[in-house]
């Protein structure tokens, strides 16, 4: 059964996989050659059913005169995970693109392309993904030689290629970016748009990269690098400690004692239940129901009051550390804290209950922005924007981690695949949040809530697999020597998510747009304010959010 | 009953939930991670914090007759490892978090400690306090502050070195001559 | 406060605008921002107002480290809104750069690029903290910390004869 992806592949592609290593139980690596990818990885994922997680780019010039580049599959239904390594000579920096075969490795080989120099031959759109427009095409940051000495000059007006369909001139162009009313990133989207008609979008996101993973490798040591992880998101934050926390521990071998497992399972849904309270907020918000935001957000503040008791701050909690957590939960905070749960599940029962019956709210969600199954599957898309459409995945169910294998909890899907379905997804999401939390924190184990970890040893490949609010994060990690990684790569949910909006909003009218880019609950802003330019007259009017969420379709 | 008459209906029993800040002070928990303090008088020295300051908030700028610390609160995480590490309980995370300024000095902190020479060479090499820390911690094994002992205390590592490699010789002079 | 920014704050008086410029933060001190008009908090008890164009503000929250793509959009916010304007750099992205201070695609704190006029750190600070960060924008709150330094006195007790 374990390796039943291997020989299948195997036997399609005989000779093609130069080498099989089991690195971990349910993570197997191939070693293929540069030319073979793309077939293999259209195979996996094409005919096999298989998910793609992440890509990452290593440098390793310095001591294989070499680039290693990684494709990570994983299949949900079976829990496993397959590493497809391959190696790019030094002198030879490119290698055949996977995009025409499988559009989900678009955006990862964009970014292979940007930082470390590596050309995919011949992807459709190899254009600057993260780094600004005034970065110069020729200096790459992730290679390790790259020192961050002197900045190249900042320019505000280096310009950025949308693209544009072939009639182009029959639309208007819509600019949509890159500041939002609320929250979130800013990004630029570029509408085409025919009347009230979305023809075609394009977006440059990019906005707040901060280079992260650079900082990690060079300044951060294991203990430290959690603290910059949860900085990647203020929202989600918990979850990418906890991702690279279980790649460092499962690269050592760990095991963290019960009690600590226990608590990390009470703060992840925890931050669930806010993060999923937020954006029934802003959801309600981008359809004109201000009440719902200030509703959902006053439960929501509850859980905030609540992780300020037992984490010392209502956001970046600081408690997921390799070896455990950094506090324990006393008793008296124990109790406090599942009589808080309670009276949050009655509030937001009410809540949830008064809100669904309002039929202009069902009115405005139903039908818009669809996303069918067999886009989802192709696009890779993860969370509540793939279980709404009909895709049944969980990192919790599927990949089990920390405590999740003993508790109970289920995993909504819905078919319709639209924004009602997402919104019902993430409400029921939220039900079994706070049932998951009451579970932990009635049963929390006695015991340490902390054990060093002896050894990591140097150059092991781990992956850390968590499910958060928007979807699985997905960590890939190289230890490296003296304390410090090697390879740290981030993919959160957004980043797979986020590539199906073009798809979701062709056809839609632009009053919804805000609400379908704001369905996949994006980790980055979806703006508000327009300029609507009349290509005919070429005037500009200022149109401000308010007067874009009173139009109809 | 409809949606809205549901909601005029929450809307109505919750009530007004408002904290009246800054009219009235706003409940903090216990155990709530606001600014770190630093007692100037427990400090020693030793630079542990900044090492293990995630974000850089604590800086140590080692001139030759004096150690500096500085805290910069606008880099400050609030996340306590500095108070984990530190030995003498000097730096201590507070609950305060009203910390606005309108200018970037007042954001910090700066202790200067005094650092002593070597007795051997002259050479500067740590700072008063950790020497007279080390010598108390140390001086029970030694059997007191006998003057063999503060000979050897108040050398920096490099002549500790020499002075250790020069008894070793020594004794095996010794050692060689008797057999 | 200087005077310069007293008689700034003078001129705005009360029930400012805010306009919101994220420069590529987390979004942390964003949520805050916006958790400070719900209901526990609610901001607009002292007539402060979002806008949604910054030739609307009064004040500029800028929030993030200031990354290289978002310059431009910041430079065009700040040049936008009108004077007097008040800069307040939350979080501590914007105040020193934050964790991502030495960043090789940020500029590493807010007052890199404009200037600014009160700092609120924290990470991300509490829905007060940036209450009270308005309200000694405006003149209506005292600052409650200044600069310490410490030097230790030569002729100072020793604590160990050595």
């Amino acid at each position: 059964m374990k390796n039943e992806i291997v020989d299948a592949l195997s036997e399609r592609f005989p000779g093609s996989i130069r080498g099989v290593t089991e690195l971990r139980e349910n993570l197997t690596l191939l070693e293929l050659g540069k030319e073979d990818v793309p077939r293999v990885v259209e195979y996996a994922l094409g005919s096999l059913g298989g998910t793609h997680m992440t890509m990452a780019g290593t440098d390793y010039t310095a001591s294989l005169d070499q680039y290693v580049i990684d494709h990570v599959l994983g299949w949900y239904d079976r829990g496993l995970l397959l590493v497809l390594r391959t190696r790019v000579q030094k002198g030879d920096e490119s290698f055949p693109s996977v995009t025409p075969l499988a559009p989900c490795a678009d955006w990862y080989e964009r970014e292979v392309k940007e930082s470390l120099g590596l050309t995919p031959v011949g992807h459709p759109n190899p254009r600057k993904l993260l780094l600004s427009d005034d970065w110069p095409d020729d200096l790459f940051p992730m290679r390790k030689g790259f020192k961050n000495e002197a900045p190249p000059p900042l320019r505000r007006d280096a310009g950025f290629t949308f693209n544009a369909p072939e009639d182009a001139g029959m639309f208007n162009i819509v600019p949509y970016g890159p500041y939002h009313f609320a929250i979130h990133e800013p990004i630029y989207f570029r509408f085409h748009v025919d009347g009230e008609r979305i023809a075609s979008v394009d977006l440059r996101a990019g906005f707040n990269h901060r280079g992260l993973e650079k900082i990690a490798e060079t300044r951060m040591t294991y203990e430290t690098v959690p603290f910059i992880a949860e900085r990647v998101c203020g929202i989600c934050g918990s979850v990418h400690a906890e991702a690279y926390t279980q790649a460092l521990e499962r690269a050592a071998g760990f095991e963290p004692p019960e009690r600590a497992k226990w608590i990390r399972v009470a703060i992840l849904e925890m931050e669930r239940i806010h993060s999923h309270l937020l954006w029934l907020g802003v959801a309600s918000h981008m359809v004109g129901f201000d009440s719902g935001l200030m509703q959902f957000w006053r439960v929501r503040d509850r859980i905030m009051f609540l992780a300020e008791l037992l984490t010392g701050n209502r956001k970046q909690y600081g408690m997921i550390v390799p070896g455990g957590v950094r506090r324990d939960i006393r008793e008296d905070k124990r109790e406090t804290a599942l009589r808080e749960v309670s009276t949050i599940l009655r509030e937001y029962e009410e809540l949830f209950d008064a809100a669904l019956r309002l039929g202009t709210l069902k009115a405005r969600l139903e039908g818009v922005g669809p996303l069918s199954e067999a886009d989802a599957r192709r696009l890779s898309v993860t969370g509540p924007l793939a279980r709404a459409s009909g895709v049944s995945m969980d990192a919790r169910r599927d990949y089990p981690y920390e405590a999740y294998g003993q508790l109970e909890f289920e995993t909504p899907v819905r078919g319709e695949g639209d924004v009602l379905a997402r919104t019902i997804v993430r409400a029921y999401d939220t039900f079994e949040s706070i049932k998951l939390v009451k579970q932990a924190l009635e049963n929390l184990p006695g015991g340490p809530v902390h054990a060093p970890i002896e050894y990591i040893p140097p150059d092991v490949t781990s992956m850390g697999l968590v499910e958060g609010p928007r979807g699985t994060d997905v960590h890939y990690l190289i230890t490296g020597g003296e304390d410090t990684v090697y390879r740290w790569r981030v993919r959160a949910p957004t980043y797979a998510n986020l590539p199906a909006a073009p798809l979701m909003l062709r056809g839609q009218t632009l009053a919804d747009a805000s609400v379908i880019i704001g369905s996949i609950d994006p980790c980055i802003s979806c703006a508000e304010r327009v300029i609507v330019v009349d290509e005919a007259s070429g005037r500009q009017r200022l149109v401000s959010g308010d007067e874009l969420r009173g139009w109809r379709a | 009953m409809s949606g809205i008459l549901k909601l005029l209906k929450i809307g109505v029993t919750k009530g007004r939930v408002t904290r009246r800040y800054p009219a009235e002070r706003t409940p903090t928990p216990e155990g709530l991670r606001g600014r770190p303090v630093l007692d100037f008088d427990a400090c020693i020295g030793c630079g542990g914090c900044a090492t293990a300051c995630p974000a850089n908030a604590l800086t140590v700028e080692e001139g030759e007759k004096t150690w500096t610390l500085r805290l910069f609160y606008g880099r400050c995480l609030m996340c306590g490892l500095c108070e984990e590490v530190c030995p003498k309980d000097a730096i201590r995370l507070s609950d305060e978090y009203e910390l606005a300024t309108t200018n970037r000095e007042d954001l910090e902190v700066e202790l200067q400690l005094l650092r002593v020479a070597c007795s051997g060479c002259g050479k500067y090499f740590t700072t008063r306090r950790v020497l007279e820390e080390t010598a108390v911690e140390y001086s029970e094994l030694a059997g007191g502050y006998s003057d063999d002992f503060r000979d050897v205390i108040t050398l920096c590592p490099d002549c500790r070195r020499r002075k250790w490699g020069e008894t070793i010789a020594d004794a095996y002079r010794e050692a060689r001559y008797e057999s | 406060m200087s005077p310069d920014e007293a008689g700034k704050a003078k001129k705005i008086g009360s029930s400012p605008w805010v306009f919101h410029v994220n420069t590529g933060g987390c979004n942390g001190c964003d949520i805050e921002i916006v958790d400070t008009l719900t209901p526990y908090f609610d901001v607009e008890r002292f007539g402060i107002k979002r806008v949604s164009s910054p030739k609307h503000a009064d004040i500029l929250l800028v929030t993030g480290p200031v990354t290289r793509q978002s310059y431009g959009t910041l430079m065009n916010a700040y040049e936008a809104a009108p004077d007097p304007k008040l800069v307040i750099a939350i979080g501590n992205c914007a105040c020193g750069g934050g964790i991502c201070h030495d960043s090789f695609t940020a500029l590493g704190g807010v007052d890199k690029a404009i200037p600014v006029d009160v700092y609120v750190p924290g990470c991300p600070p509490r829905p007060e903290a940036l209450i009270h960060g308005a309200l000694l924008a405006l003149g209506k709150a005292d600052q409650k910390i200044t600069r310490k330094t410490y030097r230790e006195d030569d002729n100072g007790e020793a604590r160990a004869p050595v």
